[in-house]
């Protein structure tokens, strides 16, 4: 059984009168990814600043390889962390960057030179290595700014929103190197509110919301355990629900997000009960503007954590 | 604009609270240069103690251009350490050996000794003409005796043929002062000079110079280094670094290591160049020069750090330092000479860096002076330079937490 890596139990942080952490606990072992998902404001950044050990719980603890993050040094060696913006020098070439930040991560001068090459083939930038970082595409410079964090080869990396302002192919890129990194046993826990990189990458998800760690698990898991065998069923209206729709929908299980003009839920048994649906909401004189099936995904986990009200203070 | 001015403190104070307090410390400055008497710091000695020279600097004493420094009854040797060390800016000396002060034209030694550092050799004139002022205005007597003995000595009895005597001589003496020759009786035949020490004053000013300038730009370009501090925690490095094995001293050390190599390469070459061209004998002082000069730049790297770090953005730091180099540098004598100062601003450059790295190298380079000399200003700076980077280093590390 792999060892763990993380442990936080019962973690508490309030900033003020607002609770960005409340009771969260999570476990994550060697080689495990774990996504964190939720709305802003949900609490995600703030865990991840604590599991780095750069923001003291109010009560609660977090251990790194059984070693507190926040005073203990041997817990900072098997750390790494990719912030959410480039952190790198844009008047550095990719090489350079690295070589930089391996000293400055304690890699012993003999090991820079390998720790350096290892980490642009994984990035897949050996072949512009000696290119300004300034001059690398989007989905380039965000991959040498995680290969960055796995320099002094930490068991743990820590990764705050590593697709943002990307394009699909670009994330793709990302997803394949974070594999990578799970691959050869490094732990990781990234925060995100794409729900479908968290399906290609996380082998767990956790939900957050005010502060809150709602639901948490494998992502398969947690889309049975919401959805059973059913499928998704999404309606769009084109204009909002009126009072005898809406009786509708929700008597089929469905229900409104944010926006009333979107339902969405469970539907068991298949397209002759999604045609069912549909007449009965032409004959209420809904106007439908798309209604199809599909299979559940962890964004349709999150809209029922939301609908359940799990996520209330 | 005006939005983003106004929501910029560091841009506001550039704008509105830099440009008044650099005109207010420039203006006193200069307006007591200009528009006053600038005031002194004169150690005297009175070997004579008759009533005269008891008359003469009780004479001096009664003005506010000159502060009296060292024990009220000095020796001439005293005074001379006094100018040496820098305390008095000049010497006044009555030597025991030398003519009356009511002595105008005689032979022997002159009554008045002016005793001053080559550096400062304005104050020689400046004091010079207050103890004119002083001669007049306290011995009318001696003064008025004295030009009648002028008269008699030179134009004797005053019949017609005399006064025409008198007339070519007045004339010829007309004439001499136009060459620039000294004929007759002149106050400059009262005073002699000495100098305390034996370069020339050209070259001390250019080793004084040369240390102004090179610790002011010193200063600035600390700032461009130590300002990446700054921008690496707005894009995330420092966070990347502090969470790593590494941590924040690696970083802030290494820095401080940087700016220290680059600082004295800067220093040197300004050095070599006044030595090659102003003949600054750096080659005579280079070990107490480098020590000073080492310690000068632990000083400015320490210092420009700890602003760096304590500062939200790369703006506000660079803001923030620009306004604290240019204070240090006018109050500190980088940019104006401290003893063309008000004396309570010549007191305020004993807080700012440039004073003190200025002293030693003052001392090293007029004074001849030995390592011992140069300890107290030394021990100040690595005390301010050790300070400044354990702060630095405190600031990088709450800045980056949360």
């Amino acid at each position: 059984m792999p060892s763990t890596v993380l442990e936080i139990t019962n973690a508490r942080r309030a900033f003020a009168d607002r609770h960005a952490l409340r009771d969260v606990s999570l476990s994550v072992a060697a080689g495990e990814t774990v996504a964190l998902l939720g709305p802003n404001g949900a609490g995600k950044t703030t865990l991840i600043r604590a599991i780095a050990g750069r923001l003291k719980l109010d009560t609660g603890r977090v251990l790194v390889t059984g070693c507190d993050p926040l005073s203990d040094r041997a817990a900072r060696h098997a750390l790494g962390i990719v912030p959410q913006s480039i952190a790198l020098y844009p008047q550095l070439t990719a090489r350079q960057n690295l070589d930089v930040l391996a000293r400055l991560s304690g890699v012993k001068s003999a090991a820079v030179g390998g720790a350096v090459d290892e980490a642009l083939g994984r990035a897949g930038l050996r072949d512009r290595a000696n290119d300004r970082l300034a001059t690398l595409s989007g989905g380039m410079q965000r991959r040498l700014n995680i290969v960055a964090g796995t320099l002094h080869r930490p068991q743990l990396l820590l990764l705050d929103e590593p697709t943002v302002g990307l394009d699909l192919h670009a994330r793709e890129s990302i997803h394949t190197l974070l594999r990578a990194l799970g691959d050869i046993g490094i732990a990781i826990v990234f925060s995100t509110h794409d729900f479908d990189q968290a399906a290609a990458v996380a082998d767990r998800a956790a939900f957050m919301a005010n502060g809150r760690l709602l639901q948490e698990g494998p992502v398969a898991e947690l889309i049975t355990r919401f959805f059973g065998d059913a499928k998704e069923a999404i309606v769009a209206l084109s204009q909002p629900a009126a009072p005898s729709t809406q009786q509708i929908l929700q008597s089929w299980g469905l229900s409104a997000g944010e926006n009333s003009e979107l339902w969405s839920g469970p539907l068991r048994g298949g397209y002759a009960e999604l045609a069912q649906l549909e007449n009965q909401l032409a004959q209420a004189g809904a106007r439908v503007a798309e209604i199809r099936l599909r299979e559940p995904g962890l964004g349709g986990v999150f809209r029922r954590l939301m609908e359940s009200g799990q996520n209330n203070d | 604009m005006l939005l983003m001015l106004l929501n910029d403190r560091g841009a506001l104070v550039m704008a509105f609270v830099l440009p008044v307090l650099f005109f207010l410390v420039m203006a006193e400055i200069f307006s007591s240069t200009t528009g006053g008497p600038i005031q002194l710091r004169v150690a005297f000695a009175d070997e004579v103690q008759t009533e005269l020279s008891q008359r003469l600097l009780a004479a001096l004493q009664s003005g506010n251009s000159l502060e009296i420094v060292g024990a009220p009854r000095n020796s001439r040797a005293q005074v001379e350490a006094l100018v040496a060390r820098g305390t008095a800016d000049v010497g006044l000396v009555l030597p025991a050996n030398a003519r009356s002060l009511a002595d105008v034209g005689g032979m022997g030694p002159a009554p008045i000794l002016i005793v001053s550092d080559p550096v400062r050799s304005v104050t020689v004139p400046m004091l010079s003409g207050q103890i004119q002022k002083a001669y007049f205005e306290a011995l009318p007597d001696v003064a008025l005796g004295s030009v009648v003995d002028v008269i008699e000595d030179q134009f004797v009895e005053l019949n017609a043929d005399q006064r025409e005597e008198i007339a070519t001589g007045l004339a010829q003496m007309s004439a001499d002062a136009k060459a620039g020759v000294e004929s007759g009786w002149s106050f400059g035949q009262m005073i002699e000079r000495q100098d305390v020490a034996g370069r020339s004053a050209a070259t001390n000013h250019v080793a004084y110079y040369a240390g102004a300038v090179a610790f002011l730009f010193l200063l600035f370009s600390c700032m461009q280094g130590a300002v990446s501090l700054t921008e690496e925690r707005e894009s995330g490095i420092l966070e990347r670094i502090m969470v790593g094995p590494g941590g924040m001293a690696v970083l802030v050390n290494g820095k401080f290591i940087f700016l220290v190599v680059q600082g004295f390469l800067q220093m040197l070459v300004i050095f070599i160049t006044a030595w090659l061209i102003y003949g600054v004998d750096l080659p005579a002082q280079f070990s107490v020069w480098l020590v000073i000069t080492l310690v000068a730049c632990m000083t400015a790297a320490g210092a420009s750090l700890l602003v760096a770090a304590a500062c939200r953005t790369p703006s506000q730091a660079r803001n923030l330092w620009t306004v604290l180099v240019l204070i240090s540098s006018v109050v500190g004598g980088s940019m104006v000479p401290r003893f063309f100062m008000p004396l309570w601003l010549r007191d305020l450059g004993w807080f700012t860096p440039n004073t003190w790295v200025l002293e030693a190298y003052s001392a090293v380079f007029w004074r001849d002076a030995g390592f011992a000399e140069v300890l107290l200003p030394l021990g100040l700076l690595v005390l301010l330079a050790l300070a400044s980077l354990a702060a630095a280093q405190w600031f990088a590390v709450c800045r980056a937490r949360v």
